[in-house]
């Protein structure tokens, strides 16, 4: 029993808050509740109204929360605080139009859904993780009960901001009445069935019946926005007019299912329908036609057939999630690539969710509005999908999603571009109060370029372009390629008289990009879990460049990849790396050894079970002793074996090759420290997560990282000390299965604070380095194959594409 | 015994950077209406006067040294900070390696995860030394490390770097192993039963005395012959038993760990000097053959037959106070989470007690400490205050 409740452990008891804190104090200030400024003034920024007066250059006035004038050249009233924001972009408060954010794990968890829920009452005002979101320029989010079953209750919009209660979030409380088709169900006899019960639902009460008895028997008397107030719950409901008269239900129990669908009939709040497949589409599409109901539609992951009836009635329709790593679930499993240029295409008025399982990961909004701007659309949609379009579809706009005088003062104001998520905000407002105000990163220096290279190329030829990245910087350059190889490159240089010069303008030149760490999905054919020590495998014998893996890092800019063996073993074996593209595709069959601290190389079965068992077996390695092989094998097998496992210990302790160790935990990464600087090995850290105490030693002992992927479930601080990391000047790659991921992450770090050189020179010659690639890959010299990629701008903004990939001098094409 | 290459440049350098800042000379005068040395009666008032992270002078009548601070408790308390002999906070990667049975090379000392919260909530409850110790699942675990639970930086925290050997003299390392009608790998992990435990406990301590060669043996060695201390998990009146037969075999003074049923063998616990650090004691369930209240005090108990007892296991005061409540005498209950197990880890020197020459761990208490409403002002480490209700020493508590 504690008799005192202690302060100081319950806030440092989640080690997360004390380490966020810890950066933020240094870096940014996330405000505290303040007494609402009088008077604010934003001065000089570019402003997109997203009304008709279109993008302006000028002032926004905010008084008590709302914008009271905007113009070109306002007098400050005063006594007004004034902020100058030269050089920046404000853009309305970002808005995600399908998040989690606010909702209590239960919540989220909800299965048993029923048309009376109200979101509002699975709502947590007091989590914190709307901080994160807010830093990113969201100020509102929809949230809505889980999608499980046909008819799920009331979603809501809600503010991102410090709250004292669920009534100060609320932007609207009846945004929209929830349904779903075909999220479970996977026959189209199975989805009709789900349809029908909706259809009935419908049917009865515009007949001015009660709707059949599906789900609605309450055990409870059913929420309603009185007692959400605080009133008592009792068993009278509201004295609401029609209420109390259905068939079937106690005459005090008024009939909420009835009543929301009487709503949506009188067209008061729309049904908004998840749907996937054609079938489903239809059907949701034909109740517009039935019950002349207003309709928002979500996801449309598979519109098929349905399509002309989609743009034949404008259905507004909400989709997403369009940057999504890992596997997608089984209803959107068949989404074509060009879905979201076709549906937005053919539709109405559509909007951008994150369909975020955490309520965190709405924070990477802006990396869904790259991923959509990537895959083909018009960046001025896509901004108004997050703003004003979002804001009419959720019928909110008479509040926010736009700005002009009357609005809520909900702002965010980028360092650059608002779409691209590598740029930091520097100011979040919501109701005229600062949510976020931060001063990292850099402006990003590049824009989309179009960009005009024919198909295939002469056997010399020279590009020029303002932005070739050198040394981490993007200069004016123009780059000599022959015999598929650089044979000049400079502002200035001679180059043969009749050869082709391709002027790419504003497109940018990068080398090829580096994958610092990418399995290729070629993990289990190259884990052989029988002893600890496989130091003999190598991963390259294993390597499928034609593997789908392979050909989605290729089209998407990365040419060469430091191939791992699995991580199950603590000595994995050898790292090799592709070329990918290229006539042969081995770069360099051997260069660096893999070793595991991480708990993926930890069994029960076989030693090490244990961190200390795997630091003694590595600390037996490096030293020499490696142990006798205990697979039943003649003796001169075993002997091949055991010296094959020496040799290739020795080439890493010798520094011949790197080492790429595992660990991600603060006592993995002491662990593997502590064998660094015993071994004196030239090493770098692969997947390190608590590294912030030990940036002095990581930087002291020249170690390298290579960064695993940041996920939507991520918190910032993984950004944060990446970002710290490299302030210090520790190198840093990046690791991830595809190139969106890749890129992702690099991003992210950038935004937290990385400098972009060093961001870009992660993606390109300090992975190499990292990885301990040939002298020389993957960076623009002369001499070297001219492996190049040739953006419409910077990879690092994700709205870039890569719009040729050139390996050895020749434009690679992806249909081979 | 294995002897590793050690680059010494590249070592030293490892351990600049973990050395961290030095802390400034600092000369403080700590006052207060109650002051409880352990090592002696009770001061009433009396004063600990702290310099540069280590006490100084104790007393009742001592003058504040020209420029020194003066910090005055008023009717508050100093203790000792408390010291817990056996914990698992801060272990990282697994408490044991599974893969064998005899691991006394297992050293927590080098898998230490310094940022486990454990650690802070061990300081909030008043805890400043704590032994980290390997798990029950091996039969030989490993060695312990004591470390201190605040403090800038690693090398400040560490009080002992391979303090004891721990075994298990109980059923745990018979755990997830089964007998096989016949082998279907070349390894099968033993013991199966508690006797195969105290056999490969015998063969083992044979082995090592007869001067074999097994893996980290120099540690069993060291254990054996009396030089490091020896901690043996033992719980019910069987495995107590055991280790009293095992060490009058081979000459051993071992201290007894969580001895539930302690109390069935208290006379024989004294009279063979055993010392039992007992794991946590608990109100909400009845432990022991006889499953009645009496076991509530098993510490009492233990400590009328003349058995040195330390409590363990985190929530000292919590159980010092419950120790106290159901029969352990004041004077003891505060010995059992100070002195007792700061002598039975053999650190005695460093900390336990607030005498000249000690680490300058402290509480300050605002009452009696065995008062079950006193709340903790503070806890001091290595000289440093971390205070308990202001929210802004966040950043001080890093490593």
């Amino acid at each position: 029993m504690q008799v005192r409740r202690f302060r100081f452990t319950a806030i440092l008891g989640s080690s997360f808050l004390a380490f966020a804190t810890l950066l933020l104090t240094v870096s940014d200030a996330v405000s505290a509740p303040q007494p609402d400024p009088e008077v604010l003034v934003l001065k000089g920024a570019r402003i997109h109204t997203m009304t008709e007066r279109g993008t302006i250059t000028g002032t926004i006035i905010v008084r008590d929360g709302k914008i009271t004038a905007i113009g070109a050249d306002l007098p400050s009233p005063s006594n007004a605080r004034e902020i100058a924001l030269d050089g920046t972009t404000i853009v309305p408060g970002l808005i995600d139009s399908r998040s989690s954010l606010w909702l209590t794990r239960a919540a989220l968890n909800e299965t048993s859904t029923r048309a009376a829920l109200t979101i509002l009452d699975g709502v947590d005002p007091f989590l914190e993780d709307w901080r994160e979101v807010a830093r990113q320029g969201v100020t509102a989010v929809f949230v809505q009960p889980s999608a499980g079953s046909s008819l799920g209750g009331l979603g809501a919009v809600l503010r991102v901001a410090p709250a004292q209660s669920v009534e100060t979030l609320v932007i609207r409380s009846d945004a929209a009445l929830q349904a779903s088709l075909g999220i479970t169900g996977s026959t189209s006899r199975e989805r009709f069935g789900q349809f029908q019960k909706l259809q009935r639902a419908l049917k009865s009460v515009k007949d001015g019946k009660t709707p059949e008895a599906e789900e609605e028997k309450e055990e409870e008397a059913s929420p309603d926005e009185g007692q959400r107030g605080g009133f008592p719950r009792g068993r009278t409901g509201r004295g609401g007019a029609r209420g109390a008269g259905g068939r079937g239900s106690a005459p005090t129990q008024p009939d909420r299912t009835k009543e929301l669908l009487e709503k949506v009939i009188a067209r008061e709040i729309p049904l908004r329908i998840e749907v996937h497949h054609p079938d489903t589409l239809m059907w949701a599409l034909s109740l517009v036609t039935e019950f002349d109901i207003r309709l928002v539609l979500e996801g449309v992951s598979v519109p098929g057939g349905a399509l002309p009836s989609l743009a034949e009635l404008r259905t507004p329709v909400v989709l997403g999630p369009v940057w999504e790593t890992g596997k997608a679930p089984s209803y959107r499993e068949a989404r074509a690539d060009d879905w979201l240029s076709r549906v937005t295409e053919s539709t109405g008025p559509w909007a951008l969710g994150t369909f975020a399982s955490e309520g965190r990961s709405s924070r990477l909004l802006r990396l869904h509005a790259a991923a959509a701007i990537a895959a083909g659309l018009e960046p001025d949609a896509v901004l108004r999908a997050l703003t004003i379009d979002a804001a009419r579809i959720l019928g909110v706009d008479d509040t926010i999603g736009s700005i002009a005088p009357g609005m809520s003062a909900d702002l965010a104001v980028f360092a650059g571009d608002p779409l691209d998520p590598s740029v930091s905000a520097r100011l979040v407002l919501s109701q005229g109060r600062i949510v976020f105000e931060g001063n990292r990163g850099s402006r990003a220096s590049t824009s989309r370029a179009t960009i005009d290279l024919p198909e295939s190329l002469p056997a010399s030829y020279a590009l020029r372009s303002d932005h070739v990245l050198r040394d981490g910087e993007l200069e004016a350059a123009t780059l000599w390629v022959r015999d598929g190889k650089i044979a000049g490159l400079g502002n200035s240089i001679e180059i043969p008289e009749g050869t082709p010069v391709f002027e790419l303008g504003k497109g940018v030149i990068t080398p090829g990009l580096v994958a610092a760490h990418a399995t290729l999905g070629l993990s289990a054919s190259s884990n052989d879990g029988t002893e600890s020590d496989a130091s003999q495998l190598r991963a390259i014998d294993v390597a499928d460049p034609s593997c789908d893996a392979a050909q989605a890092l290729l089209e998407g800019g990365f040419i060469t990849v430091a191939l791992p063996p699995a991580s199950t073993t603590t000595s994995a074996g050898v790292v090799g790396a592709l070329r990918l593209g290229a006539p042969e595709t081995t770069w360099h069959p051997s260069i660096a050894g893999q070793f595991v601290m991480a708990a993926s190389a930890r069994t029960d079965q076989r030693f090490p079970a244990s961190l200390f068992g795997q630091g003694e077996l590595l600390g037996d390695l490096f030293a020499g002793r490696a142990p006798a092989t205990r697979l039943y094998l003649p003796p001169s097998a075993q002997e091949a074996l055991v010296a094959e496992r020496k040799r290739n210990v020795r080439a890493v302790v010798s520094g011949e090759r790197v080492a790429l160790i595992q660990a991600q935990t603060h006592a993995e990464i002491s662990a593997a420290l502590r064998l660094i600087a015993e071994h004196e090995l030239r090493a770098s850290l692969v997947g390190p997560t608590e590294i912030i105490d030990h940036l002095e030693s990581l930087r002291a002992l020249g170690v390298g990282l290579i960064a695993g992927p940041i996920s939507g479930t991520d918190f910032d601080r993984v950004a944060d000390q990446l970002a710290a990391a490299s302030t210090m000047g520790i190198p840093i790659a990046f690791a991830g299965e595809s190139p969106e991921e890749i890129r992702a992450t690099a991003a992210l770090a950038v935004e937290a604070g990385m400098p972009r050189d060093r961001a870009l020179l992660g993606l390109t010659r300090t992975a190499a380095q990292l990885t301990g690639m040939p002298r020389g890959t993957a960076s623009l010299s002369i001499g070297q194959p001219a492996d190049l990629v040739i953006w419409n701008a910077s990879p690092l903004n994700l709205s870039a594409r890569p719009v040729r990939v050139i390996v050895g001098g020749n434009v690679v094409d992806p249909q081979q | 015994m294995k002897r590793r290459t050690v680059k010494p440049s590249a070592l030293a350098l490892l351990a600049a950077l973990l050395l961290g800042a030095a802390h400034a000379q600092e000369t403080v005068l700590y006052k207060a209406s109650r002051v409880e040395p352990i090592t002696g009666p009770t001061l009433s008032p009396g004063q600990v006067l702290v310099v540069d992270g280590k006490i100084r002078a104790i007393g009742s009548r001592i003058q504040a040294p020209s420029g020194a601070q003066v910090v005055d408790l008023g009717d508050g308390t100093l203790m000792p900070g408390l010291v817990d002999a056996y914990n698992d906070a801060g272990l990282a990667g697994g408490t044991n390696e599974v893969t064998r049975e005899i691991t006394p090379g297992f050293q927590a000392a080098r898998v230490i995860d310094w940022k486990d919260r454990r650690f802070r909530e061990a300081l909030s409850q008043g805890t400043t030394s704590l032994a980290i110790s390997p798990g029950t699942e091996n039969v030989v675990s490993g060695l312990s490390c004591v470390v201190k639970t605040a403090g800038r930086s690693a090398e400040s925290r560490r009080v002992g770097e391979s303090t004891a050997l721990l075994i298990s003299l109980c059923s745990d390392p018979t755990r997830r192993n089964s007998s096989r009608a016949r082998p279907d790998s070349i390894y099968v992990r033993q013991p199966t039963n508690r006797m195969g435990v105290v056999w490969m406990l015998r063969s083992t301590f044979d082995q090592v005395r007869r001067g074999e060669e097994i893996e980290s043996g120099e540690w069993l060695a060291s254990a054996l012959s009396g030089e490091r201390p020896m901690f043996a998990v033992s719980r019910t009146m069987h495995d107590l038993s055991t280790l009293l037969t095992l060490s009058e075999e081979f000459e051993l003074s071992p201290v007894a760990v969580g001895g539930q049923e302690a109390y069935q063998l208290a006379d024989r616990l004294a009279a063979a000097k055993v010392p039992v650090v007992l794991e946590r004691l608990t109100s909400h369930q009845l432990q022991g053959a006889e499953r009645t209240e009496l076991v509530w005090n098993l510490a009492g108990r233990l400590a009328k037959a003349g058995v040195q007892v330390s409590l363990s296991g985190g929530q000292l005061l919590e159980q010092a106070r419950f120790a106290y409540r159901f029969g352990l005498s004041a004077e003891e209950a505060l010995r059992a989470i100070t002195l007792t197990p700061a002598r039975t880890l053999r650190l005695d020197d460093r900390v336990g007690s607030l005498a000249v020459g000690r680490d300058a761990d402290m509480l300050a208490l605002d009452g009696d400490p065995l008062e079950f409403t006193t709340a903790i002002r503070w806890v001091m480490v290595n000289g440093k205050i971390y205070e308990n209700q202001k929210g802004d020493s966040r950043g001080e508590y890093d490593l």
